[in-house]
């Protein structure tokens, strides 16, 4: 039995899609042998999907990478003086408070709750949304352990946060600078250095200070 | 982004026909899944498809604008071949004058080579209307490929001859 073109037109589609039994298919082939029109049709058709199957991906640039960063990261990405000096006068004022509670403190200090490192702060939490779990890159998961243990990252391994930081986003991203911030906890300094450190600190800073306020100096 | 991106901005570029604002509507959408991700991990892909067609069709919608940027019509890797390059441009000519809803079902199901399926997810419609939607947006280019050949003072295009679908 021959096929008519108002047929073939009604299977065409399934015909192009592969989803036609092979009985009708066969049909098919055999109504575009004999049907000149229906035949142009077709290579049209196969001629079009080609086209647009087989045109080059757009490149997608360091640039795009960097806007979108920029825009998903942008206190952070906006690092000024002033957030710097921000910054320093929070760590003095850690390293003020470690120090005080170091001196009250029994000689057996409390161990490290790494855990706690690895929750999200509250403006994070505001970006984002509610935290979900998401999976932890392997640096991320080196440094979990070197929060069970206590024991300092490498340079190595605080290089692979960085690293990998750089190319993330989302909430890999935050992951990876709260895995900095517990390097940080990690490499902090003994009682003993602190001591030192601190004046040290607040020396820089007010050099600092005395520097943005009269540039030339 | 390396991995999704290249694929978003050529989805993108084929609906607006604007290689900017493909940029744009791509980059937006990557700063909304930073926003609001999916529920789950796993649809990161497909979410980031619907969302780039869904902006896509909205900026032309908005726009109210004919698309105006033909884009290149032959790839790098394509030899300089005149009729080739001719039946390209027909083409692109073609799903340009096509509305953004059929080039969006066209470019999923003939340059993603996604099953029906994955097309209903990304323009979130039933199963059945991607099956009308797309025997319609290739029956409105076969017949803006007519116009296209008739326009060009009856020389007809050199198509290929069919390969098994």
């Amino acid at each position: 039995m021959m096929m008519d073109c108002a047929t073939f037109e009604s299977h065409q589609d399934a015909f192009l899609d592969g989803r036609l039994p092979a009985e009708e298919a066969g049909l098919v082939e055999r109504h575009l042998a004999a049907c000149p029109k229906c035949q142009a049709a077709i290579d049209h058709l196969l001629a079009a999907e080609a086209h647009l199957r087989d045109q080059p991906e757009p490149e997608w640039t360091e640039e795009l990478t960097q806007s979108v960063l920029d825009q998903t990261t942008a206190p952070l990405a906006r690092q000024t003086w002033p957030w710097q000096m921000a910054t320093a006068a929070g760590w003095l004022l850690a390293i003020g408070l470690g120090l005080a509670l170091l001196r009250s403190a029994p000689s057996s200090a409390p161990t490290v709750q790494g855990v706690a490192y690895y929750q999200p702060a509250p403006w994070m939490k505001s970006t984002l949304g509610p935290h979900r779990e998401v999976e932890a890159p392997p640096p991320v998961v080196e440094i979990l352990q070197h929060l069970r243990t206590g024991q300092a990252p490498s340079p190595r391994l605080l290089e692979a946060i960085a690293s990998e930081r750089q190319r993330s986003f989302g909430e890999k991203r935050i992951m990876l600078l709260e895995a900095e911030a517990a390097c940080a906890h990690l490499l902090q300094p003994t009682a003993k250095d602190l001591e030192t450190l601190f004046p040290e600190l607040e020396r820089r800073l007010e050099a600092l200070i005395q520097r943005q306020r009269s540039p030339d100096a | 982004m390396q991995e999704q991106g290249p694929r978003l901005l050529a989805l993108a570029r084929g609906v607006v026909r604007d290689t900017h604002i493909a940029e744009d509507i791509v980059q937006e959408s990557f700063v909304k899944l930073w926003r609001q991700p999916p529920e789950a991990q796993a649809a990161i892909a497909s979410w980031l498809r619907t969302t780039v067609v869904r902006a896509s069709i909205d900026r032309l919608r908005k726009r109210q604008a004919k698309p105006s940027e033909t884009l290149n019509p032959s790839a790098p890797e394509s030899p300089p071949v005149a009729d080739a390059q001719e039946q390209a441009r027909r083409i692109e000519d073609a799903m340009a004058r096509l509305d953004p809803e059929k080039r969006a079902v066209l470019l999923l199901r003939a340059r993603d080579q996604l099953p029906y399926e994955a097309i209903a997810a990304a323009l979130d419609i039933p199963l059945g209307t991607v099956m009308s939607r797309l025997a319609r947006a290739r029956k409105a280019l076969l017949h803006e490929l007519a116009q296209t050949e008739t326009a060009s003072e009856g020389s007809p295009i050199p198509f290929p001859r069919r390969s098994t679908p």
